[in-house]
């Protein structure tokens, strides 16, 4: 028996860094739960917005605070609490997986310069997120404004304590001032989350843990900040996450709780990503696969 | 060549490898023997870079792994053959390997050929038997058409025929010039397959020598001998050179082959009723060898 173990190709060009792009690339797309987790997020995003959209047409001048501090494009954005969840655990995932399942040791021997292996799933998520982010965002703005809108009410106008307002929800189109830019902040917010959870699970390694520190700083942080001392909470509140997706999802200036501007958010955001992919990559180069 | 030397890998307290060296030839199958846990896989770990020696180093043709301009073309490796993402399809898995070192992807084909996974490549390798996933780890190594070759334990979980396979394979990688370093606990098949061997336990290097000198060095020939004229036989074959012990009516004789007894005892017109040479298993030299150095010894099943 004769076998073919030689390649008759053999031309060697040198591994370079777009390969390994491209071989994250294929990773990313062959598993079921990149599609999971994008497709969740799409429809948590668009249904989620929808749905929050109907419930103010339906439920509109109640509350006083809640029509004074009302913006439409936040109502149709409203997804994006829920959606975050989806592309955190995404994040989380394309890294942790293979540390579970022990491939990251063929992708490590095939490409013993790992710091190549992290900017190229970096890149791939990043890529990917922001596709998704954007066509979905799009779609629940016109969505969410459209559901606003289909209410033209009676004409009339409704006394709410000092205040008189129309009897239907205001809706925007994407030329009012400050859509795009929320829009645009939404989808930068997302790429950042998603990269904050990969650096997450290149320091973890192990999907369960990834996922809860991620939940974790999500939620039970923003608990334990906002049961400080006022003094301390104003100063620490703004710079949580949850806090800074408040304001990124507005389209004018939040009253009352004090936040950063939209895009020294995204600063922030993309600051935190950074430090937690940094020292992911430094100690991606120190450990053991 | 693999040339590894002062080799020595500790996980906290744990001392998994200790001042390691031995070389791996080009050209030959190297067999790297040694009990469970006796640090076989970190050996094989440290050599591919992905886990970084305590101290001591690993070159491979004169260079660290890490530095390989192209891993995949130089050396490639079957690890551990579960490691694969369960969702995955075989093909993918090799595809995106391939994709990495820019190999094409018409060797994703040729190599899912060679081990015989065509059928199965589209399916998702959650679903494969140990046995298949021994295969496409072989597949996964073969991709760079590589000049040297890890195999961690690659006849585990293969059948008769697959393991006759591997053992063909790996006679023909070696014989293309490639260096064909191959992990196994088994030692029966080292004795078929390898050339050299290094045997480690517990950590250290117990012997680096060539497949037959080792047969030579551990196996002595018995021959056992039954016969009514037992004492009239012993002197004779003690006379020509052999050396003999009695119990129970039955002979036992080192240093001389069955033949030779045979013909002593025709000459001196003695009955033989048993002519029976019995040869120590290389397995009996082998647990001998790393005896002390077995780190999960079972239990016999008896209360003592």
């Amino acid at each position: 028996m004769t076998m073919a173990t030689s390649s008759k190709t053999n031309v060697a060009p040198k591994a370079h860094f777009g390969n390994v792009l491209r071989s994250e690339w294929i990773k990313f797309t062959s598993v079921r739960s990149t599609m999971w987790c994008l497709g969740t997020f799409f429809l948590l995003m668009v249904g989620f917005s929808a749905l929050f959209c109907a419930i103010t047409v339906n439920q509109w001048a109640k509350h006083l605070e809640e029509v004074i501090n009302f913006d439409p494009v936040t109502a149709s954005l409203a997804g994006v609490t829920m959606g975050s969840l989806a592309i955190g655990v995404l994040g989380v995932l394309m890294v942790t997986a293979e540390y579970g399942s022990g491939s990251i040791r063929s992708t490590f021997a095939a490409v013993p310069r790992r710091s190549q292996v992290l900017i190229a799933k970096v890149l791939v998520l990043a890529a990917s997120v922001g596709v998704v982010a954007v066509v979905a965002e799009v779609i629940a703005f016109f969505l969410g404004q459209a559901i606003l809108g289909s209410s033209k009410g009676h004409g009339h106008f409704i006394t709410l304590g000092p205040v008189t307002v129309a009897d239907h929800p205001p809706s925007v189109s994407l030329s009012d001032p400050g859509v795009v830019s929320a829009l645009g902040a939404t989808v930068s917010y997302l790429v950042c989350l998603a990269l904050l959870t990969a650096g997450l699970g290149f320091l973890i390694r192990h999907t369960a843990g990834a996922i809860s520190a991620f939940v974790g700083i999500l939620f039970p942080l923003f608990l334990l900040v906002v049961l400080l001392p006022a003094a301390f909470r104003d100063r620490l509140e703004k710079f949580l996450p949850l806090q800074i997706q408040q304001s990124v999802v507005a389209s004018k200036p939040l009253q009352g709780t004090p936040v950063l501007s939209t895009w020294h958010g995204i600063v922030v955001m993309a600051l935190y990503a950074a430090v937690l992919l940094g020292v992911g990559a430094v100690l991606l180069e120190r450990r053991d696969a | 060549m693999i040339t590894v030397t002062g080799l020595t890998k500790s996980y906290g307290d744990k001392v998994a490898v200790n001042d390691l060296s031995f070389t791996v030839r080009d050209g030959a199958v190297t067999g790297f023997l040694g009990p469970n846990g006796s640090g076989k896989s970190t050996t094989m770990r440290v050599m591919l870079g992905l886990d970084r020696p305590t101290s001591g180093e690993v070159l491979i043709d004169g260079k660290p792994f890490r530095a390989s301009a192209s891993p995949l073309r130089h050396v490639g490796a079957l690890l551990d053959a579960h490691a694969i993402h369960p969702g995955r399809t075989a093909y993918k898995h090799l595809w995106s390997l391939a994709a990495s070192n820019g190999i094409p992807r018409s060797r994703v084909d040729e190599v899912l050929q060679l081990v015989g996974l065509t059928s199965t490549a589209k399916k998702r390798t959650g679903g494969f038997s140990l046995g298949m996933g021994q295969r496409l780890g072989i597949a996964a190594a073969m991709l760079g058409d590589p000049s040297v070759l890890l195999f961690d334990e690659p006849v585990n979980g293969l059948d008769p025929e697959g393991i006759v396979w591997v053992r063909t394979l790996l006679r023909n990688l070696a014989a293309e010039g490639r260096t064909v370093f191959v992990s196994s606990h088994l030692m029966a098949e080292m004795a078929i397959t390898a050339d050299y061997l290094v045997v480690i336990g517990n950590g250290t290097l117990k012997a680096e020598t060539t497949v037959d000198g080792f047969i030579a060095e551990h196996t002595t020939e018995r021959v056992h001998v039954q016969s009514p004229d037992l004492e009239q036989l012993a002197s004779l074959l003690r006379n020509q050179g052999a050396t003999t012990t009695s119990s129970e009516g039955q002979l036992t004789v080192e240093g001389m082959k069955a033949p030779a007894i045979g013909e002593i005892a025709a000459a001196n017109s003695i009955v033989l009723h048993e002519l029976s040479p019995v040869v120590a298993s290389l397995e009996e030299a082998f647990m001998e060898l790393t005896s002390d150095a077995v780190e999960f010894h079972g239990q016999d099943g008896t209360n003592k």
